[in-house]
Formats: structure tokens, sequence, C-alpha cells
């Protein structure tokens, strides 16, 4: 049995080693150490799923109800699985930007790390909000500081907009708490699960807004495109992979647990707005003519998606939301990897600087296809499985609603033009030798690869572990 | 039974006297008189967290008394060890200020009589004008002035106030207010409330703050943005709740307006300060507001939050004031310079940097959990649009505290290896004291219950 406090522990020894790594003057890279903290927990974690996980609870204050309790509920496990192991890949990309204070930028990777892990996990809402807010501060500093020119406006628009959810989300907590005295998930979900007022439709409401902001869904999605675009490659894949799927995962945790039949109150309405976020994201994407910018409003665009099958009202339709997040949350940090491996081979993403990339990167290209192909939904992938699924229980709550699949098609249109650009057609770009993908990109896009087709082949592994009648 | 206020009643009498031993002895060494006064102060924090407070007819401790009383001692210790370290020469009368400054503050918030009240307010105001004419130039004396004038028409509405009171009422002490004569209590309690309102900086009356904070030293403005305006705050809930239960009903409309008002305008004027200082004495004017709402909703939850408020920000406004002289003392008086200069050294700049963190109220940080305490009991009375007004100057206050980061980490700066600096005993104590700060200000989540 291990304890969950077990799966945080590498990752606040890692910060410590980085202390004092940077007392001591010595000579170990600090990626090691980050490396071996994220090793260690994705151990732990797969030595969990074979024993079983037991719970923590360590009291801090009786008077307001803080306890840092983890508990693993119905719907924690594929979103521990996606954050143990996905910013371990992705941390290899730090080298495209990060070229100073690396002590720093590790220290501020593992307390993000172990901030959401510790979110996914816990079963007190106080501290739920208390890591999810650590783990945007963090992020505020990892976007401003090692951005673009212009990333502090960037950051301070993030900053912001995630600091009004967070409030928002932080209102709706303190609603539940005066209505039911207390903050554990269990005992909240046992007293407000059958209720249905006015009052815990509004706390719906508050959290559905703060989804909004956070995954981004139209028409609230506005700091999305400069916190992406101007932040460094493993931050953006950070961003993308896992700080969207926060606010979906508090908006099931009001769904599934707390407020059960005042979400189904809301379902239609939002699923509208999903479907205009999706054409929406699709069109603009359509648009873009920079790679980086197109790969943003393309993962807005599947986010869309998995709201509308969150609000599905069925489960087959939650399942598919979050087998489509969790896909997702594979997919897009690869593309953004390659994204960053083109800006630091050429010196722009810009699709109409480059092209023909097939005759001298064909590594690149391969990965890029799959990127392309696993976005699209091509059978084999795992992204197939999520947008099958969620427009099957869309279809079931109300068939019309299928009209979103053209967003699907527009998706085809924009990702097929653009391998056509970038990888077939006559070559040219900016530098004429372009290296082929080096020994640790090549880890990260496999390892990657060899995750999406492993889901797209057998979902039932991710399936099977969500449990959706169960706190 | 000997408590706090006896050691520091004795203590203000005794360092007079060896001064004037010293005098006549001729001994020139100053440092044994400061180091006196330091030792008087620790002690009688430790007393105050042994044994308590004063009680006789007119204090009266209420279980929160400790509380506040042992920390306005730990952060008088504190800055005061601070400003020994910070000036070259201390003056040896300043000391002895310093102490009755102390002893009026925490005379002031066990009062249970409009008499000690007033007494104990002015213990305490007089000293600190003293206080902030440490180093005697143009602008310090503009400062001391234009506090001393506000400070002498507050007191003068505060005694007025008092005897409508008594008028009404029949008697000074705040428990025996129970049959009144409304037409002289509604203006009595109003003006006694604008009286007190200046020392916790409360809107209409916080005009003498920014050019007082601003004039007086930086470590100086540490100790008077944390400790009278807590004092300040304090004294208003004591009056509210035991002098006042009457007056619940129409007082609150006034006092959530005191409160909006206090919060707004002060984050909309910090936006377009360039000085450093400026903007943070304008966000701990808006922090006092945040107390104040807590005041204003006059229930048990609220006025436990409106205590562990007090705490949390003037322990943060301490912090941040003190690193703020640590810095002014390598040159940086703008925001921006703060990208600029060089060499500022570790501590000061984490200090500032989780000082300001508290104030903007993130977790694990105290600020965060003041917040959540005062978010707590306006939803609880049922406030909600109350909460979301504050949510909006949350945001506000947000853009500004982190555009001191944009500056701090600014991306050139981040470039350059922090420089040993060569180390200097002082500056080293310096940082000690910050640290110690800081710590707190990161940990004291666990003094919760103790409020």
């Amino acid at each position: 049995m291990i304890n969950l406090i077990y799966l945080i522990l590498p990752g606040v020894l890692g910060v410590i080693a980085l202390y004092l790594k940077d007392i001591t003057h010595s000579n170990i890279p600090s990626k090691s150490i980050s490396y071996t903290a994220m090793g260690a927990t994705l151990l732990l974690l797969l030595l969990g799923t074979i024993f079983g996980f037991s719970g923590f609870n360590l009291a801090i204050s009786k008077a307001i109800d803080l306890s840092i309790s983890f508990n693993l509920n119905g719907i924690s496990l594929p979103f521990l699985f996606l954050a143990v192991l996905m910013p371990m890949l992705v941390l290899p990309s730090f080298k495209y930007d990060v070229f100073d204070k690396k002590l720093t930028f590790n220290v501020l990777f593992l307390v993000i790390y172990v901030s959401i892990i510790s979110m996914f996990m816990s079963s007190n809402l106080l501290s739920l909000f208390i890591f999810m807010e650590i783990s945007l501060l963090s992020a505020f500093f990892a976007i401003f500081l090692w951005g673009n020119e212009s990333s502090f406006n960037s950051a301070m628009k993030f900053l912001i907009f995630t600091q009004i959810s967070s409030m928002l989300i932080l209102t709706a907590f303190l609603m539940v708490f005066l209505y039911t005295g207390s903050f554990e998930l269990t005992s909240i979900g046992a007293f407000t699960h059958s209720a249905n007022s006015i009052y815990l439709s509004t706390v719906f409401m508050l959290v559905l807004v703060a989804a909004i902001i956070k995954f981004p869904v139209f028409p609230l999605h506005v700091w999305m495109p400069g916190a992406y675009y101007d932040s460094a490659t493993s931050i953006t894949a950070l961003l993308s992979g896992l700080f969207s799927k926060i606010g979906g995962y508090i908006l099931l945790l009001f769904i599934l647990f707390i407020t059960p039949i005042s979400a189904s109150y809301f379902s239609m309405p939002v699923m509208i707005l999903a479907v205009i976020s999706a054409f929406y994201a699709a069109f603009i994407a359509l648009s873009k003519k920079d790679l980086k910018m197109m790969f943003s409003y393309s993962s807005m665009l599947y986010m869309s998606l998995a709201l509308m099958g969150i609000m599905s009202n069925n489960a087959i339709g939650i399942d598919g939301g979050i087998f489509l997040m969790i896909s997702y949350g594979f997919i897009s940090p690869l593309a953004f990897i390659l994204t960053g491996y083109l800006r630091s081979q050429t010196g722009t993403t810009d699709m109409t600087k480059v092209g023909g990339l097939m005759k001298k990167v064909p590594t690149f290209a391969l990965f890029f296809f799959i990127v392309v192909f696993a976005s699209i939904g091509v059978p084999g992938f795992s992204n197939f499985i999520g947008e099958f699924l969620v427009f099957l229980g869309v279809f079931k709550f109300y068939p019309l609603i299928i009209i979103s699949i053209v967003s699907m098609l527009i998706a085809t249109g924009y990702y097929l033009s653009a391998v056509k650009r970038i990888v077939f057609e006559k070559f040219f770009a900016p530098v004429k030798n372009l290296h082929d993908l080096s020994k640790s990109e090549l880890i990260q896009t496999v390892a990657l690869s060899f995750v999406i087709i492993i889901l797209g082949i057998m979902p039932y592994i991710l399936i099977n572990s969500i449990n959706l009648g169960v706190v | 039974m000997i408590n706090a206020q006896y050691i520091l009643i004795v203590g203000a009498l005794l360092v007079p006297l060896v001064d004037l031993l010293r005098r006549e002895l001729n001994v020139k060494a100053t440092k044994i008189i400061n180091y006196l006064t330091l030792s008087i102060l620790l002690l009688s924090f430790i007393f105050e967290v042994l044994f308590g407070n004063i009680q006789s007819t007119l204090f009266n401790s209420v279980d929160y008394s400790y509380f506040i009383n042992s920390f306005i001692l730990l952060l008088s210790t504190l800055i005061f060890s601070f400003m020994l370290l910070h000036f070259e020469k201390l003056d040896t009368y300043i000391d002895v200020f310093f102490i009755i400054t102390v002893l009026g503050a925490t005379l002031m918030v066990i009062s249970s009589n409009f008499l000690s009240l007033i007494i104990s307010l002015e213990m305490m105001s007089i000293p600190s004008y003293a206080l902030v004419l440490i180093v005697k130039d143009k602008k310090h004396l503009e400062g001391t002035f234009k506090y001393l004038f506000i400070s002498m028409l507050s007191i003068a509405f505060l005694v007025f106030g008092s005897s409508l009171i008594f008028l009404s009422s029949g008697s000074l002490s705040f428990s025996s207010l129970s049959t009144v004569n409304y037409l002289l209590f509604l203006p009595g309690i109003a003006i006694v409330l604008a009286g007190i309102a200046y020392e916790a900086t409360l809107v209409p009356f916080h005009s003498w703050a920014p050019d007082t904070y601003d004039a007086a030293d930086s470590t100086v403005t540490a100790f008077l943005s944390s400790v009278p305006k807590a004092a300040g705050l304090i004294v208003i809930v004591h009056i509210f709740t035991y002098a006042f239960p009457l007056a619940e009903e129409f007082m609150l409309v006034t006092l959530m307006i005191l409160a909006m008002a206090t919060i707004i305008v002060p984050s909309i004027i910090a936006i377009s300060q360039s000085k450093l200082k400026r903007m943070l004495i304008y966000s701990s004017i808006a922090q006092s507001g945040f107390a104040f709402v807590g005041v204003s909703l006059l229930s048990t939850i609220s006025v436990y939050s409106a205590v562990f408020y007090v705490f949390a920000f003037a322990t943060a406004d301490a912090l941040v004031f003190l690193s703020l002289s640590m810095l002014e003392s390598k040159g940086v008086y703008l925001i921006s310079d703060l990208g600029k200069a060089k060499n500022l050294g570790m501590v000061p700049v984490l200090g500032l940097s989780l000082g300001l963190l508290s104030l903007a109220g993130f977790p694990p940080t105290i600020g965060f959990f003041g917040k959540l305490l005062i978010f707590m009991s306006l939803i609880f009375q049922g406030y909600v649009w109350v909460v979301i007004v504050l949510i909006a100057v949350l945001l506000f206050s947000t853009f500004y505290y982190y555009n001191v980061f944009r500056n701090m980490y600014r991306r050139k700066y981040f470039l350059t290896k922090f420089v040993p600096i060569k180390s200097d005993i002082r500056w080293a104590l310096k940082e000690a004291i910050i640290i110690i700060l800081m710590a707190i200000v990161f940990a004291g989540v666990a003094l919760i219950s103790a409020a």
C-alpha cells in the first residue's frame, strides 16, 4: 500500500536538494535532480496502481477546517497519470529557451509539479485551492522570466484572468462550506448529492464561469494566445497540457460529486457555448500562419469539445471528456516540443518561411505526422477514442449538437495544410543546415508517441480507472 | 503580579534616570541606553506571553487581547532592534519615546473606558511625532507637522465625542451604556469614530498618512504603519462590540461604506505611483480597509477574522518596509530602480517579495488566510456583492504588486550573479530580523487558532 504522501515526497526532496546544491555550489546538473525526483514519483505511481493507494490526513486548523488530506476520488487517477508522466517528458525542452538561472527554472518546475499532483489528490477543498494558487503563482514567474520580450504583459493577463477564476472558485467553495459546514469532499458529497436549490445552482454557475476562464473557452479565452505564444516551449507545453485540465477537474468534481442535479440544468446552454467556441477556435486556427499559434487555438478547440462531453449529462460523454482531456494532454506537449525544435533549428515558427522539411529532417517530419494525425482523430491514436466517446455522449443527449463535428473537418483542413506547407513541397528555410532530432528530443517524442498509441489501442486501461459514482 | 505594562512603565521611568546618570558621569557611549531599552521591550514581550495584561477598572482584557498585545510587543522589539542597527547614532530620548509609544499602544488595546482610551491614545501618538523627526531636516519636519496637526484635531474630536456620550449615557465606561439618550448618542458615536479613524487611516481621514509615512525614515514607517494602525483598528473593534451594540443596525451601512472606500480609493491611486515607498504606503492604507470590513460586520467570526487580518497585514507591512529600508540604503527609491541597482542582496529582495505576496493574498502566507477569513465572514452574513467588489479590487492590487516583481526580476539583472556583499555585522543582523519576519509571514497559519 503506497501512501499518497509518498507521491509528493520525491518532488519536495528534489526542491530541497536543489537548494542544497545552490548552497554547496556542487556541480550536479539541476536537471538530473529534477529527473530523479520525477522518475521516483512515476515509479511510486506505478507501484501504487499495482498495490493500491492509502490516504493521508494532516489537520492544520480545525477552526476553518483546513487539513492536508490526500484521497483518491473516482476521477483522480487519469489526471494523476497525466500530471506525473507528462512533465518529465517535457523538461528536456528547456534547453531551447532557458539559458540562465537553470536552477531557478528547475525549482519552479518542481514546485508546479508537486502542487499540481497535490491538487489532483486533495480531498479537502481548501487545500486544493491552496495548491492551485501555488501552481498559478509559479506559472506566472515561469511565463514571465523565460518568455519573449512581451512576456510580462502575457504573464500579467494570465495572472489576472486566472485570479478571477480562482476567486470565483474560492467563493463557490466558501458557499459550499456555508451550506454543509465542512471542506471535506466526502462529507460534502453525502450532504449535497441529491440536493437541489437555487443556492447550489449559483455555486455551480460560479464554478462554470471559472472553468470557462481556465480551459479556456470562448468568450473568456483572451489570455490564451498571449500566454501560450510568449512563454518558453516547455512552459507552454505545461500550460496547455496540465493547467487547462485544472478547470476541467474542478468542474468535474462539482458535476459528479457536489451538485449533479444543478449541473444537469446547465447542460444545454453550456453545450451550445462549447459548440460556438469550437467553431471559433477552429476558424481562427485556420487563419494563423504561425505554427505555435495554430497549435494554441487547436488546444482551445479540443478543450471546448471536452467541455461539451463533460456537460452532456451521461456517463459516456463524461468518460469521453476525461479521455479527450488526458489524451490531448499528451498530444499538445508533443506538438509544442516540435515547434520548439523548429524554432531552435530555423529561428522561426512561421509556416510561410519554412517548407519541405521532409528532405532534410525526416524524423521531425515523422513525428509531425504523428502529432497531426493523432490530433485529427485517426483511429489507433488516443484522440479518436476521446472524440468518439464525446460525440456519442453528445448525440445521446441532444442529436443536433453533432453539428460540432464540422469543426473537426476544419481542424483536418488546417492540420493537413500545415503538413503540406512544412513537410512537403520544395525545401526552403532561413537556415540551411538543419540537424535532425537529437537523442534527448528523440526520447521525448518517442515516449509521448508511445503513450498516445498505447492509449489509442488499449483505452480500457484509462477508462477502467475512472469510477464515476464514487467519491 | 508583574505584567507587560508594569515592565514598560518601569522602563519608561528607568531609562531617563540611567541616561541622566550617564550624562552626570560624562560617559559618551549611548549604546548602553539603547540596549537597555531593547531588553525592556524584549522582557515586556516575554511577560506578555507569560503573564498577560494589567487588570484594573480602566483596563479589561478580552480573549484576543493577549494575542494582539504579544504581537504588538514582538513587532516593536524587532523594529526597534532594526532601528538600532540602521541609525548610526540614536538619540537617547528616542528610546524613551519608543517605550512610551508602545506602552500607549498596548494600553489602548485593552481599554475599557473612554477616559483610559483618550489617555492611552495620546500616550501613543505624542511620542511618535518625535519618532518621525529622528533625522532633522525639512522633509521630516514637514511630515511631523502634518502628523501633529491632524492628530491634535482628531484627539479633540475624540474628547468631544466622548463627552457627548458621557452626557447621553451617564458613564464613560464601555460596559454600562444601557440606557441612552439617542439625540446625543448618535453624534457622539460618529465623532468618536472620526477621532479614531484617523489613527487607523480610514479613507476620508487618511490624508496625513501618505505624506507622513513618506517623510519618515523607512524603519519608522514600518513601525507607524503596523503598530498604531493595528491598535486603532482593534480599538474600533472594541468600542463597537462592547460600547455600542445598540448602534449595530444603523452603523452597518456607514461602516461598510467607509471600509469599501478605504479599499477602493488607495488601490486606484497606488497604480500610478512610481516611487516604491508611496505605492507601499497606499497599499497599506487599503489593507486596513480590508480589516475594517471585518469590523463593520460585527459578528463573532468577523471580529476574529478582523483581528487575524490585523496581525497578518501588520506583520507584512513591517516586513515590507524594513526590507525597503535595506534596499534604500543601496539606492532604490523608484520602482524602476529595482531593475537597475546592482548588488541588492538576496534577503531584502526575498523579504520584499514575500511581503508583497502576503499583501496580495497568495497562499500559503498569512495574508491569504486573513483574506479567506474575511471572505468567509462576509459570505456567512450574506454580503456576496461586497465579496465581488472586493475581488475586483484585489485584481487591481494584483497588478501593482506584480509590477514590482516585473522590475525586481528583470531579465538583465537576472543574468548577473549575486555578488556576495562584504558582510558587515549590522547588515547581517538586519537580514536576520527580516528572516524572522518572513518566517512568521510564511508559517503563521498555526496562529489562526490563537486569535
